[in-house]
């Protein structure tokens, strides 16, 4: 019983969630069933993003776990510890030099290559979900591009707030066919979707699908003609530690005020370490 | 003609050789004897030609409401065609209703027929908004732009006589007219060819009822469209429509101008029918 | 069919026309309405229906506007296009047709809408047939007033009118965009002298307009007034 199997989940469940991967590259933004596997970590907080990245991992990647752009958040590193006790891979913070970045909510400030993945954990994959519960209707509503209630929701927010209300989890459409749950990744993170040179593959181990944008895909959030996409922006606003502007930022409260400091923490790093 | 209605028949049940034969006015009995089957509509025919009005009128179980859900497509005949004629971006097509995917009934439905319930919990989405109802049929149509959306949504409202500060309000904080008025909205937001009315105003206060029949009146001279109601309130029929026809038994017994069939009504159940008006 | 150069001033020929009403709720009885009804009518020429009460005058009209379907018999309108259309057995959707275009009918009852103002009544043919709304009631107050409609009841609704009022209301309606054929059953029956006058006067200039009218009046001295031809109906044994 000392010989562990590489990753964790066995060559059969990796086989099986395999398959639904490549399916999901070949559907881009079609959500595809799979078995979802018992995790060591309850569901809900991130065993679809694991059973992925256990699933696509080899011995010579070199793995990165970031909590909303942390390397160094207690749901980071408890992966990241879980992960290298069951596959002995090498990890880095360092957004560069990462095979494979699991990340929960956000997407890296520094640029994603063709030799990257990003596997995202997505609490709720379905988009439709919001404004029809029926998970069979939703289905016949993807099938014929039927969105017109998404675009009643966009509707409303605009009339009655000027702009969506959807901060996280934005409407976006894969390649002018499926609408798709980006997962909470903030506005600002939505553009970065679009026509990246990186694998995205996305996982909801609760709700037991997996979906994929494949690189260089198209990638349009959810608006009308005659409104801009805004997201979130920052101005005036630079990160105490390292100085840097127009990036996303965390607010942390303190007695002493709002302070500001960057999300993604290794390019945070970075800048502090001059490489920038 | 924009709708032929060609031997069309619905039966609920196993169905047998002999439902048609055995049931329909003639035989005074929509069940059939020998396999217990309903046949809810039987053998109709019917044609109407664009920007007439036509009533649908019957007892309950006549069959007058299931035909206009066959005409909407909510269900499929057992036997014979509908067929619709419009005009698409690429030319006049005439279609059998009963042969379309739903990526096609969606257009239908989205741009060229609409249906207004007796129950407005089954038109309106009572979680959007009153104008984000009329939105959607908007939306539907093809329009992609907020501002052209949100103009339509109160134009419409202006229309129906809902206050347009109000408009962004959800439909439960409205009355049951109201609620009745903006289910109108939203059916001819889209500017549909036909409108289907499933006893529009059945359970609605006289005094509404009558708002509601002249709000339909006016937006059809407005707006030019041809309207099915179905209604068993001879009032109703006669306040709205040029053409009649009654049903029993899921037949058609009748069918005629509507002032020839309230004065000078032919069939001994349409005398019945009209001589019973209070 | 094409128009026979004889005909040219034919507006409406009648032959042979009958009707009956079967009671079936009454056993199937069989009411005779009239029968072997034959007339013509020219343009410009207002033809005068007389007879008993009973004698079926108003059903003929009825039939002739096809609220009631007639029994036997040929009812050849010749159009303003040249075309001629059998009333007698054309199809619903022609009469809704010539309802539109040919063929009004004004009764002795005032049909519309509750809530309808006096204005919008009279002004709605005009519409109909495209004039400008704010012209149309223009036009529909000038023939108001000239039948003694009092302005303050514009916005009203005739329903709350009298009789009287109602029918001038109805006659408004039929003469202010009239159809080529128009049918009046007793639309003088609760007016009074001088408004008679009114109507009568309003009937004549539609003559001059080569509208072909049939009518019914009770008071024989307005029938004289306004006939060009009296047909006599006798009572259906």
């Amino acid at each position: 019983m000392n010989k562990r199997i590489f990753a964790f989940i066995d060559e059969d469940a990796k086989k099986e969630i395999r398959r639904a991967i490549l399916k999901a590259v070949a559907i881009p933004g079609y959500t595809i069933p799979f078995a979802s596997r018992e995790m060591p970590i309850t569901r809900g907080w991130g065993t679809g993003g694991l059973q992925i990245t256990l699933s696509t991992l080899v011995e010579a990647d070199t793995l990165k776990v970031i909590d909303q752009g942390c390397d160094g958040s207690v749901n980071a590193v408890t992966m990241r510890n879980f992960i290298t006790s069951v596959t002995d891979v090498a990890t880095t913070t360092i957004t560069g030099e990462a095979s494979i970045i699991q990340t929960r909510h956000r997407i890296p400030e520094t640029p994603l290559t063709e030799d990257q993945i990003l596997v995202f954990q997505v609490p709720y994959p379905e988009v439709l979900t919001t404004v029809e519960p029926d998970t069979a209707a939703q289905k016949v509503m993807h099938a014929n591009h039927d969105y017109g209630k998404m675009w009643v929701l966009l509707y409303e927010d605009t009339a009655q707030f000027g702009d969506s209300r959807i901060s996280h989890r934005y409407p976006v459409e894969i390649n002018g066919v499926y609408l798709m749950d980006p997962s909470p990744i903030p506005k600002y993170d939505i553009p970065r979707l679009h026509n990246n040179s990186a694998l995205m593959l996305f996982g909801a181990g609760r709700e037991k699908r997996i979906y994929a944008i494949p690189p260089y895909t198209s990638v349009q959030p959810l608006k009308f003609e005659d409104r801009e996409f805004s997201r979130e922006t920052f101005p005036g606003i630079r990160c105490e530690r390292c100085g840097a502007a127009g990036v996303f930022f965390d607010q942390v409260y303190l007695d002493d005020g709002i302070h500001y400091y960057c999300s993604d923490t290794d390019f945070c790093d970075r800048n502090v370490a001059g490489e920038r | 003609m924009m709708l032929e209605i060609e031997d069309v028949s619905k039966v609920y049940g196993t169905g047998c050789s002999d439902c048609l034969e055995l049931t329909g006015n003639r035989h005074g009995r929509a069940i059939c004897p020998r396999c217990r089957s309903v046949v809810a509509v039987n053998r109709v025919n019917l044609q109407v030609g664009a920007n007439l009005v036509l009533g649908v009128v019957g007892e309950s179980g006549s069959g007058k409401s299931t035909l206009l859900k066959l005409i909407y497509r909510e269900l499929k005949t057992s036997a014979g065609s509908i067929y619709f004629q419009a005009d698409f971006p690429d030319g006049r097509k005439r279609l059998n209703l009963m042969e379309l995917a739903y990526r096609e009934l969606s257009i239908i439905r989205n741009t060229h027929m609409s249906m207004i319930y007796q129950d407005v919990r089954r038109g309106l989405n009572f979680l959007f908004s009153a104008g984000g109802n009329i939105a959607e049929k908007i939306i539907a149509a093809g329009e992609r732009k907020y501002d052209a959306v949100r103009e339509q949504v109160l134009q419409f409202s202006e229309k129906i006589d809902i206050p347009t500060e109000r408009v962004d309000e959800y439909p439960e904080t409205f009355s049951g007219g109201q609620q009745q008025r903006i289910q109108i909205a939203k059916a001819l937001a889209s500017s549909p060819r036909l409108l289907l009315l499933d006893e529009p105003t059945t359970g609605l206060d006289v005094s509404v009822q009558a708002r509601i029949l002249d709000l339909v009146k006016v937006l059809h001279r407005e707006m030019g469209f041809t309207m099915i109601v179905v209604s068993h309130d001879l009032g109703v029929i006669k306040h709205l429509t040029d053409l009649t026809v009654v049903m029993k038994n899921g037949s058609i017994v009748e069918q005629g101008l509507t002032d020839q069939i309230l004065e000078d009504p032919q069939h001994a159940y349409t005398q019945l029918l009209v001589s019973s008006i209070l | 069919m094409q128009r026979q150069e004889q005909d040219r001033e034919l507006k409406l020929e009648v032959e042979g026309l009958q009707k009956s009403f079967r009671l079936h709720n009454r056993g199937g009885i069989q009411v005779s309405g009239f029968r072997d009804i034959a007339f013509k009518v020219k343009k410009h020429h207002f033809l005068a229906l007389c007879g008993p009460s009973g004698a079926g005058k108003s059903s003929i009209l009825k039939t002739i506007y096809r609220t009631y379907l007639p029994g036997a018999g040929q009812m050849h309108l010749y159009r303003e296009d040249g075309d001629i259309i059998d009333l007698a057995c054309c199809s619903e959707a022609e009469v809704l047709r010539q309802r539109r275009e040919e063929i009004s009918i004004v009764t002795q009852f005032l049909k519309i809408l509750p809530r309808v103002t006096a204005l919008e009544v009279a002004a709605a043919p005009l519409i109909e047939k495209g004039r400008p709304a704010n012209q149309a009631h223009r036009e529909a107050a000038d023939l108001l007033s000239f039948l003694g409609i009092r302005r303050n009841l514009f916005n009203l609704s005739p329903l709350t009118f009298s009789g009287g009022e109602q029918q001038r209301i109805n006659i408004a309606r039929a003469v202010i965009a009239p159809r080529p054929l128009i049918l009046l059953d007793e639309p003088t029956a609760s007016l009074d002298p001088e408004s008679v006058q009114k109507v009568l006067f309003l009937l004549q200039t539609l003559k001059k307009r080569h509208i072909a009218m049939i009518g019914i009046f009770h008071d024989r001295n307005i029938r004289e007034q306004i006939s060009d031809d009296v047909y006599e109906v006798r009572a259906a044994s």
